[in-house]
């Protein structure tokens, strides 16, 4: 079935992701803070661009979100021109934003007064899985609202789960973040050991990658991390924000991180730097003396 | 008819390794420590019995050894009585053992001094890649001694890979323990993180473990530290022998290992609440106090 739909926000992960809905049939209505993109996107894809926030989501029965953060969020949804005000009674939000878990809590409590359902539905596989329409997409929300959007979602995700009520997306993508963390760093320090040590790194790694240190990251990163080059994936900017909404929601539960507290302190000093714009992998630079990557 | 083998320390690594090269046809004689051990081998597998290091190395053509650590090694090879003692001309002692990279390069000038060749060895996969005869085993030594006795070796092994020269295959042991001390951490964080937000644990693990955070450990531990299940797996006092030799090392080769010293601190933590031999994953334990 045909839907409406509009989409806020065509950056790396938002724009392929919108271009899925529409060849898949879908009637899109785009919107980007620089309307130059949606340009782009619409000449690309077809579909319509809205001049305002609330044009792009007046009519449509689902309007779908990726942002930049906790802020991003807020004032696309109940800011002063933020789409709340203009959808219909019933109509879905799908924020694909990584937030807080508080802040997803606070707009669904708007939603829900203004009688709009909110999901949040942070996505995990990067700009190649959104490429590829091959995300996982974990959400939290109202099952009645998951069911009528997860159809849509399908069409870029591999795997789209409810995790839960609202919030339960966001904190599933937080335990992910976590679980990465503490890989990229160990892989960091194993492989800058490895080169002290004089062994030939590439054969190390696939001496080791088969048994109880085998990860996704050492399949994928390790050999990049080895010959430094550090473009493949998140940044460490944006990976900082996510461990920092990490550590503020597990210092509001009572829990500890202290792995991820020490490794945030390490992109910290990447950022510093100035080379916030690198990869995760950049943590082995750290290791290495005087070496930067950036110079 | 089978090649003339021996094998020192029928542990629960070291017993399944001898019975695969028995049960492979090989005439294997073995040594271990607490000779009911051995006794009991030798019931199993067939095969002989020695009463030292030195009598099971006689006459074989390859010696292995798979013992605790450095010391322990030490006192079957260099030691009197030790495989050294016995092993003759041209034979190659192959060390299974997750022992110092220094104690594997003064095997290999001791087994030089014999007319012998030396090969550190040690292996990953557990007590039941051991037994599954499924072992990766990562090795430092001579090419002509590697080419000699990878057939052997692989009886037991899914993968043996030649590294490098003597000390090359404890580092890579050492590099994989590295890998996992923070990652097995990182997920202790993240298991102990969706309890206390709510999640259905499961759940998140079907999630993400298709993805970035996936990992063995993800796959074969996350649903035991959900459970607070620790009675299995890799001791935790066999992980802080193997982490303090990789600090030990880092000291001489200067590389810098924060996480996986402050992993080690964790560990002692887990040792002093009585976890010494519980799994790997019981850092969790650490966590889940109110």
């Amino acid at each position: 079935m045909t839907e409406h739909v509009a989409f806020i926000g065509l950056g790396a992960m938002g724009g392929p992701i919108a271009g899925h809905l529409a060849r898949a049939g879908h009637d899109v209505t785009v919107y980007n803070r620089t309307s130059a993109k949606a340009d782009a996107w619409v000449s690309e894809y077809g579909g319509t661009v809205a001049g305002t926030l609330q044009e792009a989501a007046e009519s449509t029965k689902f309007v779908f979100s990726c942002v930049g953060g906790d802020d991003d969020l807020r004032s696309i949804t109940t800011g002063e021109d933020g789409v709340f005000q203009a959808m219909q009674k019933g109509a879905v939000f799908v924020d694909h934003t990584t937030t807080s878990a508080e802040v997803a809590r606070q707009i669904a409590e708007q939603a829900q007064a203004g009688r709009l359902s909110f999901l949040d539905a942070p996505l995990a596989g990067g700009v190649s899985g959104a490429q590829r329409g091959v995300l996982s997409i974990m959400v939290g929300g109202d099952a009645e609202a998951f069911g009528q959007a997860a159809p849509l979602m399908e069409t870029y995700g591999q795997s789209v789960l409810h995790m839960g009520s609202v919030g339960a997306g966001q904190l599933t993508k937080m335990v992910n973040q976590i679980c990465v963390t503490g890989i990229i760093e160990s892989l960091a320090e194993g492989l800058s050991f490895a080169e002290r040590a004089g062994l030939d790194g590439d054969r190390v790694i696939e001496a080791i990658s088969n048994g109880s240190a085998s990860s996704w990251q050492i399949g994928n990163r390790a050999t990049a991390m080895l010959q430094r080059n550090f473009s493949g994936g998140g940044t460490v900017e944006l990976l900082r924000k996510d461990l920092d909404i990490c550590l503020n929601e597990a210092a509001r539960m009572g829990g500890s991180l202290p792995v991820v507290d020490l490794v945030r302190s390490y992109y910290r000093q990447i950022i510093d730097r100035g080379d916030g714009g690198l990869d995760a992998a950049s943590l082995i630079s750290l290791l290495n003396g005087t070496e930067s990557p950036g110079s | 008819m089978g090649m003339k083998l021996a094998f020192i320390g029928l542990g629960v690594m070291g017993y399944p390794m001898a019975g695969h090269l028995a049960a492979a046809g090989h005439d294997v004689t073995v040594y271990n420590r607490t000779a009911a051990k051995a006794r009991s081998w030798v019931k199993k597998y067939g095969g002989k019995l020695a009463k030292t290091p030195a009598q099971a190395a006689r006459g074989a053509e390859i010696v292995f050894a798979c013992v605790g650590n450095d010391d322990d090694v030490r006192s079957v090879t260099t030691a009197k009585d030790g495989i050294y003692d016995g092993i003759k001309k041209g034979a190659i002692f192959v060390d299974h053992t997750t022992a110092s990279a220094n104690l594997a390069r003064e095997l290999d000038a001791a087994a030089r001094k014999k007319g012998c060749q030396f090969l550190d060895a040690p292996v990953s996969g557990g007590q039941a890649g051991a037994e599954n005869g499924a072992l990766t085993i990562m090795i430092g030594g001579q090419k002509t001694a590697f080419r000699k006795a990878e057939a052997i070796i692989r009886i037991y092994a899914r993968e043996a890979q030649l590294l490098g020269p003597a000390g090359a295959g404890q580092l890579t042991k050492m590099v994989n323990q590295i890998c996992i001390a923070g990652l097995v951490q990182g997920l202790a964080e993240g298991m102990n993180f969706a309890q206390r937000a709510g999640l259905d644990g499961d759940q998140v693990l079907d999630v993400i473990s298709k993805g970035a955070a996936q990992s063995w450990q993800m796959e074969n531990r996350g649903r035991t530290m959900l459970r607070n299940k620790f009675n299995f797996g890799f001791a935790v006092e066999w992980m802080r022998k193997d982490l303090s030799i990789c600090l030990e090392e880092s000291r001489t080769n200067g590389a810098r290992l924060p996480v996986a010293a402050l992993v080690d601190q964790f560990y002692a933590e887990v040792q002093a609440q009585g976890g010494g031999r519980w799994d790997t994953s019981s850092l969790m334990k650490l966590l889940t106090r109110p």
